[in-house]
């Protein structure tokens, strides 16, 4: 069994490197951090949208706004429906109180807002202050809804890395493992495979395991010219590792439904597609989609950020690794059994 | 070591059958011979047997293992070479036989000695992509004898390779043959199955005509003819005559009381006669 695994493991990492998957790997990785460290922009000056509480009689602060900005300001004028109004985690609160003029702004943000950002809008308020009083600007105070999220922004740039090392981790191996499994079947390498005493569990765990070795490849190289050497390396490597795990497994049973990668192309679009949607969270921490956070991809993109960008909560990494090692437990039987079944029922 | 039962098989499931009720019985150390024409089904009954098709219906036993559930040490003691060569063509002919020689629980050859066996060696470390066919053919050939099989399913091994090969190749069969190995022979090269099998079974639309071994085959379904070469009104005639045939021995012995014949060749019915009669076509057709 361990010879076998063994044996399939040379084979597999000498196939990953003569179909040149380890240099397109490696390429991609250095591509990505070429943009993060030279296209992409440190800062994106993400504009919030703005939910005004104008008390100041004038209302001239408010006027303002939605006459300047009507897409991205909403006005209230009652204390419940600038509460309801901040429930959207996509808005920052501006309630202005005073007597004819403002006289005070107090400001509300949800937590995960840059430090630009905040400052950029107290600017923005100040001058316009300043511009109708004629004097000097009020101070902001401010209240945080969700302190600690976000408590050390990083820069823009590199706040892309947790989601592009998944990216590569998820996208390259799902796609490469189908890839060599097709050229398998393509060569009726497969057959010759099924002939022998070799079963599907040390094929599969050969295969997975290349690949998560790909994986921390790339993570590595994409962490170690973008965040740098001094980052949290266990958390990372581990969660890279066990999401790979589990994510290439899951790729090989899909893609063995298929005869070929034309036939598997659509089927891994909308996978690759359901998967990415964590990401799509990461960027937009307002959205809350059912059962998202069962996806595998979930735990990895946050148990990532919080590994390059610690915000003290140490509990969401450990959370991460208890996660991917449950679904990989369920995930590995569940694809040898399927991989056993798809084998014996068709002529591959 | 191999019995078949009533074996059925559909591709498509319409009730069109790739084999329709086959069954026959191997003996322990004996070449079985696996003829018939292109989809006849042959190559479908290697798969079955060998467990890379399912058993739909029907009985197959391999070593006394029922192949609807096969244990996978069953294929430690079971070779099998396919018709197509299926080796990694990013690999070495000796990087191939070694990755599959790992595979087994039991001892097994030395890659590089299968290699010669097979006149490969000297290409034992260029890449498979790089081979000939014929030499893929060899290579997948070799592999086939990795584990040293009791049971060894051979399918087409002559198929694109040249004649001093295919010499080689007849040379091992009978090789391992004498190392009491059982071999399932499929061929079309009826050279090869005349020399080599103690039975054949001709296969045709899925169905075995008859098995047998090649003499008895021979003399069932081929005849024996006499070709006649005679001077008669100053012309040279050629005629086929059987001895079998009362009109045709009259007539021999008229030609030869007369003193016309100038030259006698008996033929003796050759396996390939016996097969296009018990396919009604060619081979290749
Ligand atoms: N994968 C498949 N799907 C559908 N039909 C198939 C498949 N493989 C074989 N067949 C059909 O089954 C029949 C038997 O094919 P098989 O390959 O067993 O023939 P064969 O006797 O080995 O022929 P050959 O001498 O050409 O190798 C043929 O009619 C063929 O078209
Ligand atoms: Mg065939």
């Amino acid at each position: 069994m361990l010879r076998r695994f063994s044996a399939l493991m040379g084979k597999d990492i000498k196939l990953v490197v003569r179909h040149h998957h380890l240099t397109i790997v490696v390429a991609v990785a250095v591509l990505y951090a070429l943009l993060v460290r030279f296209f992409i922009p440190a800062d994106l000056a993400v504009e919030p949208n703005l939910v005004i509480w104008d008390r100041a009689t004038t209302g001239a602060i408010a006027h303002w706004y939605r006459e300047t900005q009507p897409g991205r300001t909403k006005v209230v004028d009652t204390e419940t429906a600038y509460g309801a109004a901040l429930q959207d985690a996509n808005r920052v609160g501006v309630k202005v109180t005073g007597n004819q003029i403002p006289e005070k702004l107090e400001l509300t943000f949800q937590g995960f807002e840059g430090r630009r950002l905040r400052r950029l809008l107290e600017a923005t308020l100040s001058f316009q202050v300043t511009a109708m009083l004629g004097g000097a600007p009020p101070g902001f105070p401010a209240t945080i809804l969700r302190p600690g999220e976000g408590a050390e922004q990083p820069a823009f740039n590199l706040s892309l890395v947790p989601v592009l090392v998944l990216f590569e981790a998820a996208m390259l191996g799902m796609l490469l493992s189908a890839v060599l499994l097709f050229g398998e079947k393509d060569e009726q390498t497969l057959r010759a495979y099924r002939v022998s005493p070799g079963g599907p569990a040390e094929y599969l765990l050969a295969r997975s395991l290349t690949m998560s070795i790909l994986a921390l490849i790339s993570a590595a190289v994409l962490t170690l010219l973008t965040v740098g050497p001094a980052t949290n390396w266990p958390v990372i490597l581990a969660v890279v590792f066990l999401g790979s795990m589990t994510l290439t497994l899951a790729a090989m049973v899909l893609a063995n439904l298929f005869r070929n990668l034309g036939q598997f192309y659509v089927t891994y679009f909308l996978t690759m597609l359901v998967l990415m949607l964590p990401a799509a969270v990461y960027f937009q921490p307002g959205v809350r989609l059912p059962f998202i956070d069962l996806l595998p991809t979930y735990p990895l993109v946050y148990a990532l950020r919080e590994a390059y960008f610690p915000t003290g909560s140490p509990g969401v990494m450990a959370r991460a690794v208890l996660q991917l090692l449950a679904t990989l437990a369920v995930v590995l039987p569940l694809a040898i059994l399927t991989f056993r079944r798809q084998l014996v029922v068709k002529d591959v | 070591m191999i019995k078949v039962e009533e074996l059925l098989h559909s591709y498509t499931g319409n009730g069109r059958y790739a084999i329709a009720g086959v069954s026959f019985e191997v003996e322990r150390g004996e070449i079985f011979g696996f003829l018939g024409p292109n989809g006849a089904g042959k190559s479908t009954t290697q798969k079955i047997l060998t467990g890379l098709l399912p058993v739909q219906a029907g009985r197959v036993a391999v070593a006394g293992q029922d192949m609807r559930r096969p244990a996978r040490s069953l294929f430690n003691r079971i070779g099998v070479s396919f018709e197509n060569p299926n080796a990694y063509r990013k690999l070495s002919g000796l990087e191939n036989l070694a990755f599959h020689a790992s595979l087994y629980d039991v001892p097994t050859a030395d890659p590089m000695a299968l290699l010669r066996r097979v006149g490969l060696a000297e290409a034992a470390h260029r890449r498979v992509g790089t081979y000939s066919k014929g030499m893929q053919q060899r290579l997948v050939f070799a592999r086939s004898l990795l584990n040293r099989p009791d049971i060894w399913f051979v399918d087409e091994p002559t198929a694109g390779v040249d004649p001093t090969t295919t010499q080689a190749i007849k040379e091992i069969v009978r090789e391992e043959r004498e190392r009491g190995v059982t071999v399932f022979l499929t061929t079309n090269n009826m050279h090869v199955a005349d020399a080599l099998c103690d039975r054949v079974a001709f296969l045709n639309e899925g169905k075995i005509v008859t098995v047998d071994s090649p003499r008895e085959l021979k003399l069932k379904y081929g005849q024996k003819v006499i070709l006649v070469e005679h001077r008669s009104e100053g012309r040279l005639k050629r005629e086929v005559l059987s001895p079998l045939v009362e009109g045709d021995r009259v007539e021999l012995q008229r030609l030869l009381a007369a003193g016309q014949v100038e030259t006698l060749h008996s033929q003796e019915a050759t396996l390939e006669e016996v097969f296009i009669k018990l396919a009604g076509r060619g081979l290749g057709g």
